[in-house]
């Protein structure tokens, strides 16, 4: 009775033995495992938390503060030497934008800062009703295409073909007060959500800092989880928002010019490139003064010096070079070269689509970066 | 003659068996409904994954699905306690089923298992002791039953470890240990063994274990001899893939259910300990000599059909041309579990014939990030979202009289495996709207090589 099951016992030990031989017998192949680099979560959380995130949102304050400052003196003198300073801090700050835009989470994501700052293209006519009404919440969802940059994109290039045009525009002598007044909202709105998220990352403030350099794991809501689907979605904002849309992706090829980003200044490819080498440096782990630290490709690099995935990061790096190079091939303004140069944009939306692939399969996949709380059992 | 699965076998196994399962469904039915999971995957998704032949299943809405959830809750908790037992296994099987049947992105091996398990249990007298029910019905309580009802769970798992264990014997699994060498720096934070995890040592130490457990665990807790130490290393196994791995409450599923390789001191030392506990009352039985010790022939067929098809179905893949990991035709539904990382990334564009141009789809906006990833690496899930896409925009007003009449749907599809670069995945020029469903090889996947 002890081996009750002895027959069961015995298939099962025959089956189990035979199979072993015929891994040993049938499969051939050697690797040579290399003791190398191991990957130090700790040091890439703790360099881009450090010398990316905080310094980069201090930028932002910074040029935002100056944004605000010549806002306020084009408010308090409308001519045209105060709207040409403000156009210059405007860009600068929208540049800067472009450097924070990814860290939608912790503090950015709870105030959607995103949304807030960016939402493109602008709703001109709801600008328009909010100014002649006078009454407007610009913290509600209806409003979320009337405010940002996109809408002082609008205010002071969009409402003349000249500077002296829109410096009339401000100047009006019966609409300019309200002009001038829904401007000066939208500066004030934009320099609380800036406030506020950036205090909310301070160890001063907030804390989350200390949050996201805590969190070492790739779980879903893991901070190198956060980094690389928050990359992601930059990226993608880059495709489609940025490019495919205006393009013609999602409208049977037909141009629509207007939804480029910084349509009325017309600079969207600078504002594009300077997103690009933002998700590229947060890559890198470069901070701002150009040192290279510990970023996500040296995860990266690290498993490649295991030997389990190969080449990876010279394509991701590669890739990020080549969609650079092109962007930076293609003159401003982006509304015109959808519609006369379309081949050329063209070949940049390639080069970005086959850059997703890279970034938004091969990356997380060999990083072993989930996007679901949910139970798996591993694809 | 009395043959091996008619043999008399003390009650207490089954008894156990059927205490643990309920217990388990109820902790895993309420987690699964505290997690919000009801919501974000059976109410939240406007488009559902089917399996095929199973087109027809649909989700019953908010009120209806949270409703299935509390009738699996009251039916696990029946089983555990033996009241409405057969009732209640076979509504719960019945149940559990149709939620795994709506969507098949969400497929775990696992929750096959449990349908599995449920389905055996329909058909066993376990309730027949140690239950509500004889403890309503004293008469109706027995002390033995044939053998073979503890011999077809124990089959059951055994089919399961040991084709876990048959599906890692492939070159990335044992060769490139893939894909835990992705897996296990991602734990490398970890106090203690965490440094382990990143070397690529620790992969390989790894998968050959798991390989060797899979394989020979059952071997050895058939075994006499061997049994305590081989459920000792089994319980250490799950609760190390419970901690590295988010695959929830499996590991607790197989530790607690191969108690059923025991022999029947343990399961009645069990019963009397949580008797202990329990008010007490006469328990005078049938006469055992009233008891025929043989299985039902109605069961020994269903049992017998039943196990022909589980050692059928893992092998189905041999059918399909081209390599199982990276087409997946004939990948579910066999045990093959944690054995590969695979992602991939999906465009589909969609034309009209006759006119220029296409339209990219945001997929984004049709499904929810879990079932656009399981859409990106399947080719029958790209298919169906294919088609889907199809009826959606047949009719679809671009812009101002830019209208798509007979959509045309392809795709460019790149797929990562184990670690590889990513690859096209399927053939950017196919139809996908024209594509027939069925069960045939794919001919438009592009080859692995």
């Amino acid at each position: 009775m002890e081996f009750s099951n002895s027959y069961l016992y015995k298939i099962y030990s025959i089956s189990a033995i035979l199979l072993t031989l015929f891994v040993w017998v049938g499969c051939r192949g050697k690797d040579n495992p290399e003791p190398g680099n191991t990957v130090d979560k700790a040091a890439i959380m703790s360099n881009i938390g450090e010398e990316l995130i905080l310094p980069r949102y201090d930028n932002m304050i910074i040029d935002f503060n100056a944004l605000k400052a010549s806002g306020d003196a084009f408010i308090n003198s409308v001519d045209v030497s105060t709207l040409e300073s403000l156009r210059v801090s405007f860009i600068s700050a929208y540049k800067s934008w472009q450097h924070v835009s990814v860290f939608e989470f912790g503090p950015a994501e709870s105030k959607t800062l995103k949304a807030i700052m960016n939402t493109f293209p602008t709703d001109t006519a709801q600008i328009n009703s909010n100014m002649a009404s006078g009454v407007y919440n610009l913290e509600a969802a209806s409003n979320l295409d009337a405010i940002g940059f996109p809408a002082i994109d609008f205010l002071i290039y969009g409402t003349g073909t000249n500077s002296s045009e829109v410096v009339s525009y401000f100047s009006d002598s019966s609409l300019g007060q309200s002009r001038r007044q829904y401007l000066n909202d939208l500066l004030e709105l934009m320099n609380s959500y800036f406030t506020e998220v950036q205090n909310g990352w301070l160890s001063s403030g907030g804390n989350y800092i200390t949050t996201f350099k805590e969190s070492q794991g790739t779980e879903a809501g893991s901070s190198i989880s956060l980094l690389v689907n928050n990359l992601n979605k930059d990226f993608e904002i880059i495709k489609n928002a940025r490019v495919g849309i205006p393009l013609g992706k999602k409208t049977l090829d037909v141009p629509l010019p207007y939804k480029t980003e910084a349509y009325y200044s017309g600079r969207s490819l600078e504002l594009a490139i300077e997103s690009l080498r933002s998700l590229k440096l947060l890559y890198a782990g470069i901070s701002n003064s150009g040192v290279d630290g510990d970023g996500l490709d040296d995860y990266i690099k690290g498993l490649e010096n295991e030997g389990v995935v190969q080449g990876l990061h010279d394509d991701i790096w590669s890739g990020f070079e080549s969609i650079q190079t092109k962007m930076e091939s293609i003159p401003d303004p982006l509304s015109d070269q959808i519609i006369n140069n379309s081949s050329d944009v063209n070949d940049l939306y390639s080069l970005i689509l086959q850059q997703l692939v890279r970034i938004k399969t091969d990356m997380p996949s060999a990083m072993g970066v989930l996007i679901t709380y949910q139970d798996n059992d591993g694809d | 003659m009395v043959t091996k699965w008619d043999r008399k076998n003390s009650i207490a196994p089954l008894i156990v068996f059927r205490m643990i399962f309920g217990a388990i469904m109820f902790i895993s039915i309420l987690r699964f409904l505290i997690k919000g999971w009801v919501h974000e995957n059976f109410i939240e998704p406007n488009f559902h994954f089917k399996y095929y032949g199973f087109e027809w299943i649909e989700p019953l809405g908010p009120i209806g699905m949270y409703l299935v959830f509390a009738g699996l809750l009251i039916c696990s908790f029946n089983i555990l306690v033996g009241f409405y037992y057969r009732t209640s296994v076979v509504l719960f099987f019945l149940g559990f089923t149709y939620v795994e049947l709506i969507d098949i992105t969400y497929y775990l091996n696992h929750y096959y298992f449990i349908s599995l398990i449920a389905f055996l249990m329909i058909f066993m007298p376990a309730d027949r002791a140690f239950s509500l029910y004889v403890y309503q019905r004293p008469k109706q309580k027995i002390n033995y039953i044939p053998y073979g009802y503890i011999l077809a769970l124990q089959l059951m798992i055994s089919i399961l470890y040991i084709h876990a264990g048959l599906a890692k014997l492939n070159y990335d699994w044992m060769f490139r240990a893939m894909p835990l060498s992705i897996w296990l720096p991602s734990h490398s934070h970890m106090p203690l063994i965490g440094s382990f995890f990143a070397l690529k040592e620790a992969a390989y130490v790894f998968s050959w274990i798991g390989c060797l457990f899979d394989v020979f665990i059952v071997a050895f807790l058939l075994n006499k001899g061997t049994r305590v130490w081989a459920y000792i290393v089994l319980t250490i196994f799950h609760l190390f893939t419970a901690l590295l791995f988010q695959i929830g409450m499996f590991p607790y599923v197989m530790i607690l259910l191969t108690l059923i390789f025991f022999k029947d001191r343990l399961h009645e030392r069990i019963i009397y300990y949580i008797s202990i506990f329990l008010p007490k009352k006469s328990t005078n039985g049938v006469k055992e000599d009233a008891l025929i010790f043989k299985l039902p022939s109605l069961t020994k067929y269903v049992f017998l059909l039943f196990f022909i098809f589980q050692f059928i179905m893992p092998w189905r893949f041999i059918l399909y041309p081209g390599n199982l990991f990276w087409t997946e035709q004939g990948y579910n539904f066999s045990w093959r579990v944690m054995l590969m990382e695979k992602s991939g990334h999906a465009t589909f564009h969609v034309q009209q014939e006759g006119i220029k141009g296409s339209i990219e789809v945001e997929n984004s906006t049709f499904l929810t990030p879990i079932q656009e990833k399981m859409m990106s690496t399947q080719p029958d899930l790209i298919l169906q979202f294919a088609r889907y896409l199809s009826a959606y925009y047949k009719d679809y007003e671009v812009l101002d009289s830019l209208v798509i009449k007979k959509p045309v749907i392809t795709a460019d599809v790149f797929v990562s495996l184990n670690g590889r670069k990513n690859k096209r995945f399927i053939d950017p020029t196919v139809n996908l709207a024209a594509v027939e469903n069925n069960l045939l090889h794919k001919k438009w996947i592009l080859p692995f090589e």
